[in-house]
């Protein structure tokens, strides 16, 4: 059985782990308590498995648990100390960051500060327990502070307020609907075998009427890819408030911003609270109002994310003026299969609003061919615009020529 | 052999080697868990690297039935728990009906929602299971099913119980083993990955992927096995659209052996790419770079 000394560590590693924002919950962390009873303490890799197994639920919060295990667990005596010396706990900011997500600089003094402060005693007192808490605190404030400096979202613009009072006067955004596979009672559909023996039994066992089901309707997946390079910079505090707006009105989301780098902004999108929101965003993003390599980006985009978010015919909507310093062919492939992994791709250009605007940039013409819709978006008229746009997304796909398009551009 | 009931990770380690699994230390600790704690495992991790195989080797080496579930989107409780035996409930009305006993009494009513007029859906044959022992439960591929699917396996996680209105509540007597597996093409939610262990399962080192393919392919040579992982091993440290996984490997290997390969060489691994790769640009990018250096690079890792 477990010990007070080792459930009281426990209980303590469990505060660490909640500090850095992993969800140790009291039954978790009995539930690792168990854990530690049944596979002893003979091996430290085992225990850190056993960790692992109960408090981690994906590959991020993976990294971050072994960080702090290896920091907390180098306290305890040698027993558990096997072979294996503890490595660097490298201070893992707590805002939910994506694996691969740029990682603010300047983390060696913290490094060095934390490996100083981070090897709690085996008795667990209140003091190293409060000291723990502290650190965790630390590095929440620390990416914050450092990215403010770039990018200052911390006004509301009266914008957001009127775009949300525009969209809220469609009362049910109901665009790009798609059957799902599930159904409900309705008519005309398929037979309802459970529904109709239910009704005949009211009339001793005759049937009066075939009852049938047919399938709901469901709202697609939206993801949303915003350029937020130098081009663009007069208009992406307006576009990630439409995205901000948009995520909290209409179903699934998934947001993203690229300009040499793709990164994903859905998680700190989550918050109601719009400046919030773009804080964090200001927050987690690296390259705002520089280059653009919209190529590279998508090419990210469709290795690492399109298999987990383009799944079910989601609608992709890329933000960008189509200014691409990378390499062209690139962009062309990428844009290709982005298109042909979509169900609908719609690209909005800011400067399409201009009534003498020519795609001429290289790179917008290179991904012209691979474009569902090609639609402005350079102020809030027009956004509400693309609204009512989405709404109109049948159920088939639009027919695409790139085959076509490729061999005349070839 | 079967393992009743492994009494440590040790245990698991041998009783999934005996079936030709080879899992590292790590898996065996989670499984280990699973089972003594009787919590749900739910498996995570790309497609292809063994998260279904772990249930169907659990189930032959403890000697228990396996239950599978595929999920899909639109997986209903008609589906995956119970459903009427509609045909039979008609037929025994009408029978009633003949012999002028329909009108009597309500009796008819509660004869045809009784338990023989139920037909059992996987989840409540694992719940309501008559063997002595329980059996596992294969929960696959989640992230196909919708979110209301996942609501109702919320319930079945934490009570291992399941309620039908019409007769009553069904409750394990000994929980089954359940494993979850995802591939996550979506998130799964919070509240689900909460009633169980969790559990990544990486691509494994170049070592145990050659061990790998030497169990499952009858007749490789353990040179042609380290090759083949290796040649992999060199895939997946590219970009590629989609990344091949174990079973790839395996599939690949035993279209080598079939085609009497005792080595790589260049131009098989040109014909027999397509068992690896199952994306066009992949193909393309990977005969444009460079293939032979590629198969010269692989071979000498493998003999390293």
């Amino acid at each position: 059985m477990i010990n007070s000394a080792i459930a009281a560590n426990c209980i303590v590693f469990g505060r660490l782990l909640r500090a850095l924002g992993l969800g140790a919950q009291p039954d978790r962390i009995v539930l690792f308590a168990r854990s530690l009873g049944q596979i002893g303490f003979a091996s430290r890799d085992d225990v850190k498995q056993a960790g692992r197994c109960v408090f981690v639920r994906n590959a991020d919060e993976q990294r971050r648990f072994d960080a702090a295990f290896d920091a907390f667990w180098s306290g305890l005596p040698k027993a558990l100390e096997k072979a294996e010396p503890s490595r660097t706990h490298d201070g893992e900011p707590a805002t939910g960051r994506e694996p691969d997500e740029p990682r603010p600089p300047a983390n060696a003094e913290k490094t060095r500060e934390s490996r100083a402060t981070a090897s709690p005693p085996l008795a667990a007192g209140d003091a190293a327990d409060a000291r723990i808490v502290q650190q965790g605190d630390r590095s929440f404030t620390y990416s914050f502070a450092e990215a403010l400096g770039e990018k200052d979202f911390s006004k509301l613009s009266e914008t957001e307020l009127e775009l949300a009072h525009e969209l809220a006067k469609h009362k049910r955004l109901e665009f790009g609907m798609r059957a799902s596979r599930r159904t409900a009672p309705g008519h005309g559909g398929a037979f309802d075998p459970r529904r109709t023996l239910r009704a005949s039994l009211r009339h001793y066992g005759e049937t009066m009427q075939l009852r049938t089901r047919t399938p709901r309707l469901r709202q697609r997946d939206v993801v949303l890819l915003c350029d937020i390079s130098g081009s663009m910079d007069r208009y992406s505090r307006l576009l990630l408030q439409f995205i901000h707006v948009m995520r909290h009105s209409i179903g699934k989301v998934e947001a993203f911003v690229f300009g040499t780098r793709l990164t994903r902004i859905t998680r700190q999108l989550r918050q109601r609270d719009v400046n919030e929101a773009l804080n964090h965003v200001a927050a987690t993003v690296a390259d705002w109002g520089g280059g653009t390599r919209i190529g590279e980006c998508l090419r990210e985009f469709n290795v690492r994310w399109a298999r987990r978010v383009l799944a079910r015919g989601a609608i992709v909507i890329i933000i960008s003026d189509g200014w691409d310093r990378g390499d062209i062919g690139l962009l062309a492939r990428e844009m290709q299969r982005l298109q042909r992994s979509a169900f609908r791709l719609i690209w909005l250009n800011p400067l399409l609003g201009a009534t003498n605007y020519r795609p001429q940039t290289v790179g917008m013409r290179a991904a012209l061919p691979f474009i569902d819709d090609f639609l402005p978006a350079h102020n809030l008229k027009s956004l509400v615009q693309l609204v009512l746009t989405l709404r109109s997304v049948d159920r088939r796909r639009p027919v695409r020529r790139q085959l076509a398009a490729l061999e005349e551009a070839g | 052999m079967t393992i009743m009931q492994p009494q440590s990770i040790d245990d698991v380690s041998r009783l999934l080697a005996e079936h030709r699994y080879i899992a590292d230390r790590n898996l065996a600790v989670s499984i280990f868990l699973s089972l003594q704690l009787s919590k749900a495992l739910f498996l995570e991790g790309e497609a292809g690297v063994g998260k279904t195989e772990v249930a169907k080797v659990l189930a032959a080496g403890m000697g228990r039935r396996l239950i599978r579930l595929q999920c899909y989107e639109g997986l209903d409780v008609n589906h995956a728990v119970y459903e009427w035996n509609y045909a039979r409930q008609i037929l025994h009305i009408r029978l009633a009906e003949a012999r002028g006993t329909l009108a009597a009494s309500d009796s008819t009513e509660r004869e045809i929602f009784g338990p023989e007029f139920l037909i059992k859906r996987p989840l409540l044959q694992a719940i309501d299971d008559s063997d002595e022992l329980p059996a596992v439960l294969l929960i696959d591929e989640i992230d196909r099913a919708d979110e209301e699917f996942e609501a109702y396996l919320l319930e079945l996680l934490s009570d291992y119980s399941i309620t039908v209105p019409e007769i009553g509540t069904f409750k394990a007597q000994r929980p089954p083993i359940a494993i979850l597996t995802s591939n996550r093409t979506r998130e799964v939610h919070d509240a689900l990955k909460r009633r169980c262990l969790y559990h990544w399962i990486d691509y494994p080192d170049l070592a145990r992927e050659a061990q790998i393919t030497e169990a499952r392919v009858p007749g490789i040579s353990w040179t042609l096995a380290r090759e083949a992982a290796a040649f992999v091993a060199s895939l997946r440290s590219d970009s590629l659209y989609k990344q091949p996984g174990i079973a790839e490997t395996i599939d690949w290997a035993a279209a080598l052996l079939a085609l009497g390969q005792k080595t790589l060489d260049e131009a098989v691994v040109a014909q027999t790419i397509g068992a690896l790769l199952k994306y066009q640009e992949d193909v393309k990018k990977v005969r444009q770079h460079d293939l032979a250096a590629r198969v010269v690079e692989a071979r000498k890792v493998a003999l390293a």
